[in-house]
């Protein structure tokens, strides 16, 4: 069929014999397969880290347990939302479609790409999902619905529920002679003002300070807010209101201490641009590199540093841990650094609090197209439930492939899981045997050695959470631009440029450029969900 | 007058080496500039120690060939580089085909209405269709997932069918006027006569095409989504980019990894080198070409 067409179009080319043997060979045939039986094709879009061959063994898995063929719509992540779009637009609507940005849902809504779904159904078609929502992330669920309507179903992270990690250089602690990790502002403040005045790093140059951007997260954290977060709005409830961290009293008490500090020089003037200086996100090249003794960048994990707990290694026994992603780098860099996590840190009103990762990572949809045939639909919310399934070995397997083949569980009790040479080093195979089908976000609780670690560090209180994690109508229209005006009055503010009392200034303009709008949109949200 | 003449000479000749040593200086600095991201990528991919940690280095840290091993050793690499050796082989083939095939009528000013069929080519250069429609077109034409998606889209650039014509206008016409005296008709005159002389565009427009072809990303990702289908530059962009993106978009732990910068720099260098290594053979045509063709109406 291609083949035919090609000749006729190309006729002269002499490559052309040659170019369509080598790109032929994938061929679709899917067109002509479902008709003869009732098995739906249930078409798949979702995270993946490379695309996913037709015949991959998951995809039969899947298909024969649900009794229905899948096609994976391979779509690259880096552009995921734009790809993704031009699949919609030219009527393609994938069966199960993962939006990568939670905040999108409503957009995709709107546009009529996605299919209703009722409680009842997920409950009825999957019931171990609706379950796993209900015990261990209760009310994420509703945050799927849309003027009442259920469309979304949630991913959520399990090891969100630990807030940001407190990163002190403990070396340079143990120089300038504390002993104490700090547990209050007070403390804190005191710390870090001999880690910018004390040589820490004994180099005899004045050339170190106390924190950069990152480290401001402990600092509003103490007065119990998110105002600063580089892509994510926090909302509290004040009274009967619903107000943007952002505009709250709490951060500009924040902004008039560290604007202090920063006169003083105990804040990091390159704050501005960030601690990470691209490559691996997670990353503050500002600590590793020794500018600044401590930072909130990141997860707790990426600063374990070996031997802060044990761990299950490949033969099943007990060993001290490898080091986090950063803490590798840092040792690499730096053999006689060290760290110490500490707490969040209790602020003027006594109570400890530090900014958490959204739990509410993305939403899983169904496809309009589905919507017309509930056989077809209930199969794709079967799908999902896969993933939920309460045995460990269960849910393991429909994403990582069989037990034994690609990773042996080492630990039945702390749910422990090592990967199988070679794939210890491939860290995207689950995509290329189909592993794609299933769901990320799983909120079980989260038992390996490294999370009791977290809840030993009692990582699990005091996180501040946004009352609201998706994205409303009216936030999201004015987002950037208020964040733009955000950025530049916290900013000039810290850095002197304009004194405390502009923080009015800034609220008025905050709330006449789409702040007030807003801040109307979240209580009415709030309200109607009560 | 012989003094004086000699001091001239001597003053010319001082300013004339002040100037070679300020414009050799000058470009020795340029060269450097432009060859630095070269050579870092090059010492890093050789570094064994990542590459993050510590600045400028002109010599590989702990040096290690590991990272090429490694990029060897990536089953998509070895796809990558086929399917871009493929789209660029065939997609610069039949450019030039369809470039000059196009462009010779386009050059004869008996040719019937010939302003009309040149405006339609100009108009494209001004005016395209978008994205999804032209992902529907693509989409429509069965040619989602094939090497086909990739190579006529693009097959004739309006920027390069204009400088080849005005290239073809400059032959005089005396040469074909000989040809058809001794009988040669039209495509015998365009293959045996117009062609070698137009070996320096041919040159030119060949590497421009081959060049592009080799550095796009963009369409496979949108038109080629089976497994084993991407070009070099997408398994090169993916290796790049991984672990770039921060928490909002991080699903799980598990996924929490990066890529070295000795691998980055280790699998830019492999997607890059041999496109690189085109350029000086095709250098002494290349310069003529480029001047013989600029616009001319």
């Amino acid at each position: 069929m291609n083949g035919s067409k090609r000749r006729m179009i190309l006729a002269a080319a002499a490559l052309a014999a040659i170019a369509s043997g080598a790109w032929a060979s994938g061929g679709q045939d899917g067109a002509a397969t479902g008709a003869e039986t009732k098995r739906p094709t249930i078409t798949v879009a979702n995270y993946q880290m490379e695309p996913t061959p037709e015949d991959a063994e998951l995809l039969k898995l899947y298909g024969d347990k649900l009794s229905a063929d899948y096609k994976v719509i391979n779509i690259n992540h880096d552009k995921y939302h734009e790809l993704l779009n031009v699949k919609l637009a030219s009527g393609e609507i994938p069966d199960l479609i993962y939006l990568r940005q939670a905040d999108t849902l409503g957009t995709y809504v709107k546009q009529g790409v996605v299919a209703k779904l009722t409680e009842d159904m997920i409950k009825q078609n999957a019931p171990d999902l609706y379950k796993m929502l209900s015990s261990y992330a209760p009310g994420f669920l509703e945050m799927g619905k849309i003027n009442g309507v259920q469309y979304g179903i949630p991913a959520v992270s399990p090891t969100n529920i630990f807030h940001i990690p407190l990163v002190y250089r403990a070396d340079w602690m143990r120089k300038v002679g504390v002993t104490k990790v700090p547990e209050t502002l007070a403390e804190f403040e005191s710390l870090m003002y001999k880690f910018a005045k004390e040589d820490p790093d004994g180099n005899g140059k004045n050339d170190t300070y106390g924190l950069s951007r990152d480290g401001f997260f402990a600092v509003f954290g103490a007065f119990g807010v998110v105002p600063f977060h580089e892509k994510t709005d926090y909302w509290m409830k004040q009274g009967d209101k619903v107000i943007n961290h952002t505009a709250s009293s709490n951060a500009r008490q924040a902004l008039e201490l560290i604007a202090k500090w920063y006169k003083d020089g105990v804040i990091d003037p390159e704050f501005v641009t960030g601690e990470n200086q691209g490559g691996y996100w997670a990353i503050s090249h500002a600590l590793i590199n020794g500018r600044i003794g401590f930072t909130s960048r990141a997860n707790y994990y990426h600063w374990a540093m070996p031997g802060v707990y044990q761990d299950v290694d490949a033969a099943g026994n007990r060993a001290p841990n490898q080091p986090g992603a950063v803490a590798k780098e840092l040792i690499a860099l730096n053999p006689k650094a060290e760290l110490a996590l500490g707490q969040a840190l209790k602020g003027p009103s006594g109570v400890a609090g530090i900014m958490e990762f959204n739990r509410l990572m993305n939403f899983y949809v169904v496809g309009k197209l589905a919507e017309q045939d509930p056989a077809k639909l209930a199969k794709v919310l079967q799908t999902l439930n896969l993933s939920a399934n309460p045995d460990y070995l269960t849910r393991t397997s429909v994403k990582y492939g069989q037990e034994g083949k690609y990773w042996k569980l080492v630990d039945p009790a702390s749910e422990t899981m090592n990967m199988i040479p070679p794939y210890d080093k491939d860290q995207s195979y689950w995509s290329r045997i189909g592993g794609v089908l299933a769901m990320s976000g799983t909120p079980f609780p989260p038992k390996a050695a490294r999370e009791q670690w977290a809840y030993s560090l009692k990582y699990d209180q005091g996180g501040v959470k946004s009352v609201i994690q998706v994205g409303l109508p009216t936030a999201m229209k004015y987002k950037a631009e208020l964040m733009k005006i955000r950025d530049e009055a916290y900013i000039s503010i810290i850095t002197g440029a304009k004194p405390v009392s502009y923080f009015d200034e800034f609220l008025q303009k905050y709330m006449a450029a789409g702040g007030a709008e807003a801040e109307k949109e979240a209580t009415e949200f709030i309200k109607a969900q009560m | 007058m012989t003094i004086a003449r000699n001091i001239n000479r001597r003053e010319r000749e001082f300013g004339e080496h002040a100037f070679t040593a300020i414009n050799y200086s000058l470009m020795a600095v340029l060269s450097f500039f432009t060859l630095y991201p070269f050579l870092f990528l090059f010492t890093s991919s050789f570094s064994g120690l990542d590459a993050s940690l510590g600045g400028f280095s002109l010599w590989p840290r702990a040096f290690t060939l590991d990272n090429y091993v490694r990029v060897a050793a990536n089953p998509l690499v070895a796809s990558g580089y086929w399917n871009t050796i493929l789209r660029t082989v065939l997609g610069t083939a039949l450019s030039l085909i369809a470039t000059f095939t196009l462009a010779y009528p386009l050059s004869k000013k008996s040719f019937p209405l010939r302003n009309f069929w040149t405006a339609l080519v100009v108009f494209t250069m001004f005016f395209s269709g978008g994205l999804i429609p032209t992902y529907l077109l693509v989409k429509n034409l069965r040619l989602v997932d094939t090497v086909w998606s990739l190579v006529l889209p693009e097959l004739v650039s309006a920027y390069n069918l204009i400088i080849v014509r005005n290239y073809m206008q400059t032959i005089p016409a005396s040469l074909e006027e000989s040809a058809r005296i001794d009988g040669a008709n039209d495509i015998v005159i365009l293959f045996r006569i117009i062609l070698p002389v137009c070996k320096p565009i041919i040159a030119t427009i060949a590497l421009w095409v081959a060049v592009w072809h080799w550095n796009a990303w963009f369409d496979c990702m949108i038109y080629v989504n089976k497994a084993g289908g991407e070009v070099m530059q997408l398994v090169m962009r993916r290796i790049v980019m991984l672990g770039s993106t921060d928490q909002i978009t991080q699903m799980m732990a598990e996924q929490d990894i990066a890529t070295p910068e000795g691998l980055k720099a280790a699998t830019i260098l492999v997607a890059t080198i041999p496109i690189l290594c085109a350029y000086p053979f095709v250098q002494k045509y290349f310069v003529k070409g480029v001047m013989v063709g600029s616009l001319k109406g």
